[in-house]
């Protein structure tokens, strides 16, 4: 018996055990990575390009709240017809700084600011190859100057962290909104210094290149009235190294067949089981007819009828954004039938832009989620030559005539325009039907001083002059205890 | 925290369904444990007591004893129940008539909007050209062709029926206890159920005069056929939304035997082929411990307990071609599986000793244990049949079929000792010391010291109470303070980096993203609570009557909770030890035999209890808003004040573009700026107020409503008994309690628009405003494009009683003692027949939707069940 009990007194004394490590497997732990070329990509991947990506919900291109959705739904070209809040606030201009879809990308994105900046920290101390670590610094530069970008055009200046802010999170160190020179000079220095180590054209479809670059610099000149810079970009992009031209129709431009067209300037490219576009989801209504019935239909966007009625009866581009249809349920849509459904607010033709996914098997569809292409350099070089020079050239004529063109319509004569204003009234125009739910709407408006008038027109009562630049989220300003001001009018 | 049988048990949770449905199952340990198996359970609250219990006893120990065997011969129990179940309350939605004439209300009123007729603008009806039609005849409201009450279609009778067998029985060296038990429930859902069977062997073993040893084990199979019951909405409606809004002049299936579609909303599942969906989880659990009991000397007693809790699940799932979804993937199978094991080593020593009037007892001890995860998950579609369900993932044709796997390993150790006196049984005394070490902290912050300490007197023993004893039979005063820690936050302490769900295609090929997902917080640390105890117990005429009185005041340091950093972060929350809340609570317990005499015993027992609880201390980097306050109760209700409807002809400047029947906001306040335009703040960061309207809405205007928490609580229990009979009957209540406002009305509010697309709506549709309607007290059609929601306008206090059940049993006299039977008894009961409140949901105290401040998140929870069994319990 005495056995036993030592026994259970000697197990006892073994027993005791104070080792507290935890364990995970199925994550990677900071003080082994990144080390490698590879990992260093991958950092780049998840923090550079995340942000820039249309994959279901995820990305600043997600079709569900975009940059360029949240945009356009705050202009003439764009509703929602499932009337509630998300939508209604931009349409009607009633938002505040407590609207989730109008501050939602500040929200949840204004963050990869500060990743871009720890990546930069990061990739810098990785051994690698000189050439790839030029690349990838050069696409963080790239990545920052972007976002920053986009932010900047829909809220204007705003707190922009350092690295020692950003190593430092459990000091909350409280960073005021940057000053309008500030931001400009970190938009402007980021895009010009990635130009440094980008490639003309990318190898790897999806990637940043210096066309993209060019290309966002040009947008941030017209965005800054710099038409002389934006004027240079646009020329940049007319070179035949980069190999840009419009596509012969315009439907074919959104097609899975022509994914990578020469029109694309950049594209969030899409397949299943890494990320899906839900353009399709959210445009088409529940009995439009598509040869693959599996395709998810939740008769949300739509071009409002007013701006429908703006388009020449022939122009070409109606093909994709449809009037009129029979259903799958025999029953006609048309302006008149969607007007008693859905009143003449939330109502329109159907923006249905893309080409099927065959393959589509509910929520989310394969094809590149177009971002940016060249239609829209061509018309913005137009505006750009025209403002600079205060004169309507037939070179600035012949740009924006390429793209009626292509659309079927017949081209202007010198002898159709009344003048500079009217020449960029027409630029602005032939945009809006070019570019619709292509998320140049709100900027072009507001560059061309009719943003808000716009608005007034349509019935707005809510909207107001400081209208042009969005809140800052509630909880921004909160976080900063008075040190971070709201935009004025909030 | 639940104890069963010296084992701490965690709940383990459930895997989820792997399609886009949530689930609402949920079930806990003790649905693994046959009730019959239960000896006692104890409920231990105040920090003395649960002290021994350590880490995870913050808010209380919950210690389950099964029975254990006993000398003598053997005796056998069996115990069962048959029980069938019906919805208590359903929902009201439209019948096919009511929705016709919604829906042309609803297209009238949108059709006046539009037009700018009457109070939308001024204009007369015969100068529009395009008149009002209405969507449905009046022929076709008269005579539905189909009238489809969607829950009726889902649901059914429940029956639930449960057996029971005990065998118990041993002598001196062994005794043994041997369960088996099976439990089957077909809920009112179809195709909704559960079956459990589970079987204990208690082992006690006498090895000499020193050493005993044990065995306890609990084997459990639960298997559940699961239905998407979660709350999400339009295409991820599971079958109870989808139920509430599918078209009632839909038939279930078209003329072509397909189940019917709503064109206008071609994403919403018909809800009767949800039940299509075969979806099942297996829960296997094995709780096991052997101990040793060493007893060298007559004082002492050595323990030593080892166990282990493996849980083990299997969800399987398959959408097959006649659902919505499983047709789009051409039948779509998933299957996963988890295993969770908890390891535990406990080694106790105690010493008692009695000396003449003096008690005193010692013990000490140490514990480890250790935690392991692991997850398997596999998932594809595109089968060629839906025969292979999800028995065939590999003949799948998905392009990518997905596969996850995941592991984790945790632990904890304690070191403790307790120390007790009690003199003459009137003076007690206990004090307890325990360290506690926790690897969800970085080492250097791993360990807690906890101690406690508990007084007792028993005033009715002294000397001078003695001549009350007649009427203050029981008299005792008890205090105690004591510390307790939490850890419970999982593995916080370190950084991570992950890999998945940020890869992105370049040149066609996949390249895989990493990024941090976990921002360690090396400083975090144990949570500690602190506790006062005050109770005092009286006995008055013999025990005829009980109180029971208790107070409690408790601090929480160190509490760990999110900590929102600034926004720029690249992760912009972490797990920190952020502020000090403050708790204070009281309860009476009154038990009072009220009649006892041979025949007729009738006795009852009433609580009460209300608790409080609030902000102390913030943390420095709390981000309050506008409407914060520093002391607040910490879970809130908060948001605009609202003040009737807008009128028509009404406008409000703070409001443009007011619409009739939209709820009114109040401006009541304004925001303080500085010179350089920011908002003036106080010294907790809270803005600070002018106090003045300043015609406009922002955050400034909100204000919180109350606490979530109710105002207090009543519980009464009777039992009768005469001769053989016995009657039971328990109410309990909650009083004083904010609802955000039932189905009725939140929910009509944010999705009667949806009428345009075909979904149904609550009966209460008839009180909604309108023009036609205009004394109707719901906010209108358009209540939706009010940027400002409706405020406080459904907010209100609400109260319930609920009777819980009523039991009616009968002991079937046994004349002889040679009978085989030595015991009978039958009983039948009623589970939830009644509840008494002006709530106008379903149930003020289960419904998810009277809960939620954000009305988008509205639930449609399962409706609560209204059970009657008939019972049988024999002892041979």
């Amino acid at each position: 018996m005495k056995k036993l009990l030592y026994t259970v007194m000697c197990c006892c004394a073994l027993a005791s055990c104070t080792n507290l490590d935890s364990e995970r497997y199925d994550a990677i732990n900071p003080d082994f990575f990144p080390t490698s070329e590879k990992d260093a990509e991958a950092l780049v991947v998840g923090g550079v390009y995340a942000p820039f990506r249309s994959a279901e919900y995820s990305g600043v291109f997600s079709t569900a709240h975009s940059f360029q959705v949240i945009g356009d739904m705050s202009t003439d070209i764009a509703v929602c017809c499932w009337v509630n809040n998300s939508w209604i606030p931009l349409t009607t201009h009633n938002w505040t700084s407590n609207h989730q879809y109008t501050t939602l990308n500040y929200t949840d994105y204004a963050k990869y600011l500060g990743t871009m900046t720890l990546t930069l920290d990061r990739i810098s101390k990785v051994e690698m190859s000189d050439e790839k670590k030029a690349l990838l610094i050069a696409e963080t530069h790239f990545g920052r100057g972007w976002l920053a970008f986009m932010l900047y055009d829909f809220y204007g200046p705003i707190p922009i962290p350092t690295l020692e802010d950003l190593q430092n999170p459990l000091e909350e160190i409280i960073e005021p909104r940057a000053t309008q020179e500030e931001m400009t000079n970190f938009i402007e220095t980021e895009l010009t210094e990635s130009l440094k180590g980008l490639p003309t054209r990318t190898t790897q479809f999806g990637r940043f290149d210096k066309g993209l670059a060019y290309t966002v610099l040009m947008k941030y000149y017209m965005h800054e009235k710099n038409w002389a810079k934006a004027e240079e970009c646009g020329r940049e992009l007319q070179k035949a190294e980069y190999g840009y031209g419009l596509m012969d129709r315009y439907a074919d431009i959104f097609t899975l067949e022509n994914e990578g067209n020469k029109e694309i300037i950049f594209a969030c490219t899409q397949e299943r089981g890494t990320a899906l576009q839900l353009w399709h989801d959210h445009a088409l209504p529940g009995n439009y007819p598509t040869q693959n019935t599996a395709i998810q239909k939740w008769d949300g966007f739509k071009v409002p009828w007013a701006f429908y009625h703006t388009f020449e009866k022939n122009d070409d581009r109606l093909s994709v954004l449809v009037g009129e249809y029979v259903g799958t349920d025999g029953v006609l849509f048309n302006e008149e039938s969607d007007l008693i459904k859905h009143g003449n607010v939330y109502s329109g033709a159907v923006p249905v832009k893309y080409g099927e996914d065959p393959e589509s098997t509910g929520d989310g569809s394969q094809i590149d989620l177009v971002v940016y292409r060249y239609a829209d350099v061509l018309t913005l070089l137009s505006e750009a030559i025209v403002r600079k020079g205060n004169a309507v050239t037939s070179e600035a004529l012949d740009l924006l005539n390429q793209v009626r063109v292509r659309a079927k319509l017949n081209p202007y004569a010198m002898g159709d325009v009344k003048g500079v204003n009217d020449f960029l009234q027409k630029v602005l125009d032939e945009r809006g039907h070019e570019l619709w739910w292509e998320g140049v709407r709100r900027a072009d408006l507001i560059r061309h001083g009719q943003f808000i008038q716009n608005a007034r027109d349509r019935g707005c009562t809510t909207t107001k002059d400081e209208f042009v630049l969005f809140p800052l989220p509630q909880a921004v300003i909160n976080e900063g205890k008075g040190k971070i001001i709201q935009n004025p009018g909030y | 925290m639940i104890i069963i049988d010296g084992f701490p048990v965690s709940t383990p949770g459930s895997l989820d369904s792997g399609n886009q449905y949530k689930d609402g199952n949920t079930d806990n340990i003790l649905g693994s444990i046959n009730p019959n198996d239960i000896e006692s359970i104890e409920v231990l609250k105040d920090a003395s007591s649960t002290a021994i219990y350590g880490a995870r006893a913050g808010n209380g120990v919950i210690i389950v004893t099964t029975k254990r065997g006993k000398s003598g011969a053997a005796k056998v129990q069996y115990s069962g129940s048959a029980s069938v179940q019906q919805i208590a309350k359903s929902y009201e939605m439209l019948d096919a008539s009511g929705f016709m004439q919604a829906t042309n209300n609803y297209n009238r009123e949108l059709w006046l909007h539009t037009n700018k007729v009457g109070i939308y603008g001024g204009l007369s009806e015969s100068e529009i050209s395009t008149p009002f039609v209405p969507t449905y005849t009046d022929a076709q409201i008269a005579n539905p062709t189909n009238n489809t009450n969607w829950f009726d279609e889902i649901s059914r009778l429940g029956f639930q029926t449960s057996h029971n067998l005990s065998v118990t029985g041993g002598n001196d060296n062994t005794k043994y206890l041997v369960s088996g038990n099976y439990f089957k429930q077909d809920g009112v859902i179809k195709s909704n159920a559960m079956e459990r069977y589970s079987v204990r062997v208690n082992l006690d073993q006498k090895l000499s005069k020193y050493v005993k040893m044990g065995i306890n084990l609990n084997v459990s199979r639960n298997e559940y056929d699961n239905i998407p019951l979660g709350n999400g909405e339009n295409e991820n409606a599971g079958i109870l939304v989808s139920a509430a809004q599918f078209n009632p002049t839909l038939p279930v299936r078209d003329e072509n035997g397909d189940y019917s579609m709503n064109s206008d909303a071609s994403f919403l599942p018909n809800p009767v082929s949800l039940l299509d969906i075969t979806d099942k989880t297996t829960k296997e659990r094995l709780l096991g411990s052997i101990f040793f009991e060493v007893r060298p000397i007559q004082d002492l007693l050595l323990k030593a307990n080892f166990g282990i809790d493996r849980n083990y699940q299997k969800r399987k799932q398959y959408m097959p071609t006649t659902t919505l979804y499983g047709a789009r993937e051409n039948g779509s199978a998933y299957v996963a599986q988890g295993d969770n094991s908890d390891y535990l080593m406990e080694l106790t020593a105690s010493y008692t000793k009695q000396i003449g009037e003096h008690n005193f007892g010692v013990l000490a001890g140490h514990s480890y244990q250790l935690f392991t995860y692991e997850m398997l998950s596999g998932k594809s579609n595109d089968f060629i049949t839906d025969g292979f369900l999800f028995n065939n993932l590999g003949a799948g044709n998905a392009k990518r079929p997905t596969v996850g796997s995941s592991a984790t390993k945790s632990r904890m150790a304690s070191f403790f000792g307790r120390v007790n006196y009690s003199f003459k049984d009137r003076y007690l005394l206990t004090a307890t010391i325990r360290t506690d070490g926790s690897s969800n902290f970085a080492e250097g912050n791993r360990w807690g010291v906890f101690p406690s300490v508990a007084a007792g007197w028993r005033f009715t023993e002294e000397e001078f109470l003695s001549p009350l004893r007649d009427v203050l039979s029981n008299g005792k005063l008890r205090l105690s303070y004591g510390e307790t820690g939490n850890s419970n936050v999982g593995d916080v302490a370190y950084s991570y980096y992950k890999v998945g769900d940020r890869n992105n295609i370049f040149g066609g090929s996949m390249i895989n993203g990493v990024y941090l997902d976990q921002l360690g917080n090396g400083n975090v640390t144990w949570e500690t609570t602190r506790e006062w105890n005050v109770g005092l117990d009286l006995g008055f005429l013999n025990g005829r009557i009980n109180v029971t009185a208790e107070y409690y005041h408790k601090i929480i340091s160190d509490l760990l909770n999110e900590r929102t950093l600034l926004s720029y972060n690249e992760v912009n929350k972490l797990i920190a030890n952020v502020g000090k809340t403050q708790s204070q609570g009281f309860e009476l317990t009154i038990n009072t035999t009220n009649i006892r005499n041979r025949n007729f015993e009738w006795t009852s027992d009433l609580t009460f209890s209300l608790y409080r609880d609030k902000w102390k201390e913030r943390d420095p980097n709390w981000k309050p808003n506008a409407y914060s306050e520093y002391n607040g109760y910490i879970r809130t209700f908060a948001g605009y004040l609202s003040d009737g409807l807008v009128q028509p002809g009404e406008t409000i400047d703070h409001m443009p573009g007011a619409l009739p029947g939209q709820v009114k906001i109040k401006d009541i306040d304004g925001y303080v700026y500085e010179a350089d335009g920011s908002i003036k703040v106080d010294k907790h960061g809270i803005p600070m107020k002018t106090g003045q309207p300043d015609g406009k809405l922002d955050d400034a205007d909100k204000v919180i409503y109350g606490s979530k928490d109710p105002g207090y609580l009543l519980g009464f229990n009777n039992t009768l008994r005469y001769k053989n009979f016995d009657f039971n009957i328990y109410f309990y209540g909650q009083f004083n309690k904010l609802s955000a406002g039932s189905y009725k009305k939140q929910w009509l509010s944010n999705n009667v628009n949806d009428l345009r697309r075909g979904y149904n709506q609550p009966t209460s549709i008839s009180d909604l405003w309108s023009s036609a309607n205009p004394n109707g007290t719901l906010p209108g059609y358009f209540q939706t494009e009010s940027a400002y929601g409706t405020g406080d306008y459904y907010y209100e206090k609400t109260w319930f009683i609920r009777c819980r059940n009523i039991t009616l049993g009968y002991n079937i006299p046994i004349k002889t003692s040679k009978h085989i039977l030595s015991n009978v008894r039958v009983y039948f009961d009623v589970n939830n027949p009644f509840t008494i409140t002006p709530y106008t949901g379903l149930d003020p105290e289960t419904d998810v939707s009277s809960d939620k401040t954000d009305a988008s998140q509205l639930q449609w929870a399962y409706p609560n069940v209204r059970t009657y069994s008939f019972g049988l319990d024999i002892t041979f």
